[in-house]
């Protein structure tokens, strides 16, 4: 009797439009490609895949169905035949266009120096735009404590009178995986400061979030940390060129030895401009993965300079990740205004050491705690 | 007739008869705004205003029909009143598709693909709406769920505002409202309206059109009659069954009304298949590209890159031309400080001896020159940025085509020369351009040309009476001769310097882009080559743009 009552019930109830969630692929050890990616259902049925933490695919709701079983490694058949249950349309365009779906994401995650829009197809978005339920990433300044001989005003340690615990840490991870958050920036102050980082990282890893670092690098100096660093996952890692540290260039070595996407930021300033060339020149013998860039202000026109070199070097630029002095970078100066998106409190959020979340680090306004206040107050 | 074709006949009539929903329209809109105020009235009747604001996607069928659903079918029929921007709507009928409610036909008025349309409604009296609260006997409850949409439909983010309004004389104390529906506040704002009536007010700016989101308020009993709070009867859904609707489950039983119930709900439960499509984030046009730069995105011929590029560096006095057969530069020494680092490569390789090491030293320049500007692509829109350099293109002809006098044409000219290089008709259009006058030859002309002014052709350069103002007279060629010139540069560069062009561009794209190494299953994997084909044999290209 259930059965039948099941029966008619699949024959009347109205297909609809798969749930929202987060989904999440890594790519086994053994295939080359070494990628992941990340699935987050919308409450629309439209989804965002996000390819690497980098690339941002915003996708309607067919593509996110079939997005869903390539993540999921469902068996194409039985991806074919679901879809075609749900939908009006017969099995054969439902093949084709599954393959062909496939067939793109594959050559964009093989090819990553494709034009996707030419050769792929795919129309493009402004970044930062469309309804999206969360953002993309999380910076987490898990501490404002700097090293001894640092600067003391270049961390806000007045705006915080604690710092979370462990566990607090790790619930907010853990919420920001419900909410579909799929990347985590570890930052500060000096996050490896923390003895507690490795332990965060190994648990962000485990959620199935992909993990960043930015560090100035002190740390990483000593290569069983390093490797400590490493054993828990740890997916990017960006140095912030210290002009007057030596030892910089070793720490950016050992690192680029090992099987981890490095990255050097180096700010432009009065002071070291006459020299950011020939730093840039060495990054690129190392064959360092890419360089972000930003500049103080009055500096435009040599970071325009400096922007070239690194193509000419062929480098890649990266542009947008919380760095510590300057918005004012390569591309924001190269976009129109009216493609000027903002991903400030819309692609990232910032979390101070205490928990409360800015739209980015310096836009000081306070949105709420990522502990305490539940998702839809933080996320209006 | 038969009996048994009489059957027939009946099951084929009712199939005819069965409501199948609009499939043959393609209905995509967005619910930008939904606002709907509901008064619950001192008789125990409940009336209702709506505001919707439609944005039709373009493309989409017109919105012809809004059905707007109701909470039961106690309404009167004749308090409902709606509008279309302020035109009245005057086709109101029970609606097919929902269980209660209105379809309002807009008729000529339907909202136009690509449009927006308000539709205002107004239900005056609706009955049989209130119950007892479940937790206080001596309370009304009032629950309602704004009208929602078919998803298949509807799409994108609503503005959704519920107003209750509390029958008059119910004080500020006394009113409980019920828990809100998800991404709404958890309390409802309070206030008074005109009519000194309590109001409870729901607000989400990211609601969305398809979802059914259910408000209630409960309030002492004692402000509405007695009889006006309906008791639920459990068997009411009896009196509702019409004997017609009966008559096929009589004629057929019940396997002919499963049979019926599977070809209608297989195609009423699937949902509307639409192509799959993928956005990716990205910049849109890179500006700041040099027209060198700019060819090598439009993929140009190697050839005329290379000739761009000397032109660029003669322009800038950073080398001559000492024979143009073979071809022979000069640098000029100290080189200039604002020459670009593939300039600079272009001249060291003719530093070479001309041949084998010359080329090579020219490919990988080509090469280094490739990659960059793919790296500076990065992030940016591929397509955009090569619309946007031709645009440039073509201003920068319009720009010489518009001059008033054969100098300032070959001013003009001279200033965006290497823009109009990007022209694949660039030959033609200059001789086109320049046909009907002479063309004053910049000054740097020697530097490229070094048979220019020492040779004496028919074509040499001819003084013109000075002005009354005294300025000088400047060095001409027909315009048909300075095309030839530039071109021959061209001719020249494949010729004699980098030999067959075709094989000296497989030299540079089997490093930037080789062909992708195909895997045992057929389907190619990049395993970090570019997979990008080139427009035509000979070009230069740059594969990457969009995305990160």
């Amino acid at each position: 009797m259930t059965s039948i009552r099941e029966s008619i019930k699949r024959l009347i109830e109205p297909a609809k439009p798969l749930q929202p969630g987060v989904y999440h692929y890594q790519a086994p050890p053994d295939d080359p490609r070494n990628f992941r990616l990340h699935l987050r259902i919308e409450s629309d049925g439209s989804a965002l895949l996000i390819v690497n933490a980098s690339t941002i695919l915003h996708l309607n709701r067919t593509a996110a169905e079939y997005a869903y079983h390539l993540v999921s490694q469902t068996p194409q058949d039985a991806a074919l035949k679901e879809i075609a249950s749900r939908y009006r349309v017969n099995q054969s365009k439902v093949k084709q266009d599954y393959q062909d779906f496939v067939d793109r994401i594959d050559l964009l995650v093989s090819t990553p120096d494709l034009d996707p829009i030419t050769v792929l197809d795919l129309d493009r978005q402004s970044p930062y735009s469309g309804d999206i339920s969360a953002p993309y990433r999380l910076d987490c300044a898990i501490t404002y404590r700097l090293p001894e001989a640092s600067d003391p005003n270049a961390a806000p340690t007045k705006r915080v009178t604690r710092e979370l615990t462990t566990e607090e840490w790790k619930t907010i991870f853990d919420k920001a995986w419900s909410a579909g958050i799929p990347h985590i920036i570890f930052t500060g102050g000096e996050p490896t400061l923390r003895e507690d980082l490795p332990e965060l990282i190994a648990h962000a890893e485990k959620n199935g979030q992909v993990t960043g670092l930015l560090t100035d690098g002190h740390r990483l100096a000593d290569k069983i940390y390093l490797n400590t660093l490493l054993q828990t996952g740890l997916d990017h890692l960006l140095i912030i060129w210290q002009p007057e540290e030596a030892s910089t260039w070793k720490v950016l070595e050992n690192a680029l030895a090992e099987d981890l996407f490095t990255a050097v930021h180096i700010t432009l300033t009065d002071e070291n401009r006459d020299r950011v060339p020939q730093v840039i020149a060495h990054l690129a013998k190392l064959q360092v993965g890419a360089i972000s860039l930003s500049a103080a202000p009055g500096l435009l026109e040599a970071l325009t300079t400096i922007r070239e070199q690194v193509a000419e070097l062929n480098v890649s630029l990266i542009w947008d990740l919380p760095v510590p002095y300057s918005p004012i970078n390569p591309v924001s100066m190269e976009v129109e205004l009216e493609d000027n998106s903002q991903g400030s409190g819309r692609a990232w959020l910032y979390v101070e050491p205490d928990g409360d979340v800015l739209p980015a680090k310096g836009f000081n306004q306070v949105r709420g705690n990522f502990l305490t206040d539940p998702w839809e107050k933080i996320w209006r | 007739m038969k009996p048994k074709t009489i059957l027939i006949a009946v099951f084929l009539l009712i199939l005819l008869v069965i409501p199948v929903s609009a499939l043959a329209q393609n209905y995509s809109f967005r619910l930008e705004r939904e606002t709907v105020h509901a008064f619950w009235n001192e008789d125990g009747t409940l009336s209702l205003d709506y505001l919707f604001v439609f944005s039709n996607e373009p493309g989409a069928s017109p919105i012809d029909f809004v059905d707007v659903g109701l909470p039961n079918d106690n309404y009167d029929r004749i308090t409902i009143f709606a509008d279309v921007d302020g035109r009245p709507i005057t086709d109101i009928e029970e609606s097919p598709y929902v269980t209660y409610g209105v379809a309002l036909g807009l008729e000529n008025n339907a909202i136009q693909p690509g449009e927006t349309g308000r539709v205002h409604v107004v239900v005056g009296t609706i009955r049989e709406v209130l119950h007892p609260d479940s937790q206080d006997d001596n309370y009304a409850s009032a629950v309602f769920s704004p009208t929602w949409f078919d998803s298949d439909f509807v799409h994108g983010a609503t503005d959704l505002t519920v107003v209750f309004h509390l029958p008059a004389g119910v004080q500020p104390e006394e009113p409980r409202w019920h828990e809100a529906p998800p991404g709404f506040p958890s309390a409802p704002e309070a206030g008074i309206d005109d009519q000194g009536r309590i109001i409870y007010t729901w607000h989400n700016p990211n609601a969305n059109g398809y979802t059914q989101y259910t408000f209630g308020a409960s309030f002492p009993a004692q402000y509405v009659p007695a009889d006006a709070i309906a008791r639920p009867n459990p068997f009411a859904w009896i009196s509702r069954i019409s004997f017609e609707a009966l008559i096929p489950f009589l004629c057929f039983g019940f396997f002919g009304l499963i049979f019926i119930l599977g070809l209608i709900g297989d195609r009423r439960r699937k949902m509307q298949y639409l192509p799959p499509k993928i956005a990716i984030e990205g910049h849109g046009i890179k500006r700041g590209l040099t027209a060198i730069e700019a060819a090598i995105l439009m993929e140009q011929p190697m050839d005329k890159v290379l000739t761009m590029i000397l032109f660029s560096v003669i322009k800038k006095n950073a080398a001559r031309v000492l024979k143009q057969d073979p071809l022979e530069i000069e640098k000029t020494e100290p080189l200039s400080e604002n020459l670009r680092t593939y300039e600079k490569a272009f001249l060291e390789a003719f530093d070479e001896p001309r041949g084998p090491r010359q080329r090579k030293a020219l490919q990988k320049m080509m090469v280094d020159l490739i990659r960059s500007v793919g790296k500076k692509m990065e992030g940016f829109s591929r397509r955009e940025s090569v619309a946007y350099y031709r645009d440039i293109m073509d201003r920068a002809w319009a720009q010489v085509e518009a001059a008033d006098t054969p100098e300032v044409k070959s001013q003009l000219f001279d200033e965006v020369m290497e823009w109009t290089m990007l022209d694949r008709e660039f030959d033609d259009r200059a001789e086109d351009v320049f046909r009907t006058g002479p063309v004053f030859v910049p000054l740097w002309w020697p530097r490229y040309d070094p048979g220019y002014g020492r040779s004496a052709p028919s074509t040499s350069t001819t003084s013109r009476t000075p002005t009354s103002g005294g300025s000088p007279s400047l060095p001409q060629l027909p315009g048909s001769d300075f095309a030839a010139a530039v071109v021959t540069g061209v001719q020249n560069f494949s010729s004699n310097v980098i030999g067959n062009v075709t094989e000296f561009t497989s030299g540079v794209t089997n490093v930037t882009n080789p062909p992708p190494k195909t895997t045992s299953s057929g389907r190619s994997s990049g395993g970090g080559s570019c997979a990008c084909a080139c427009a035509c044999a000979g070009c230069a290209c740059a594969c990457a743009g969009g995305g990160r």
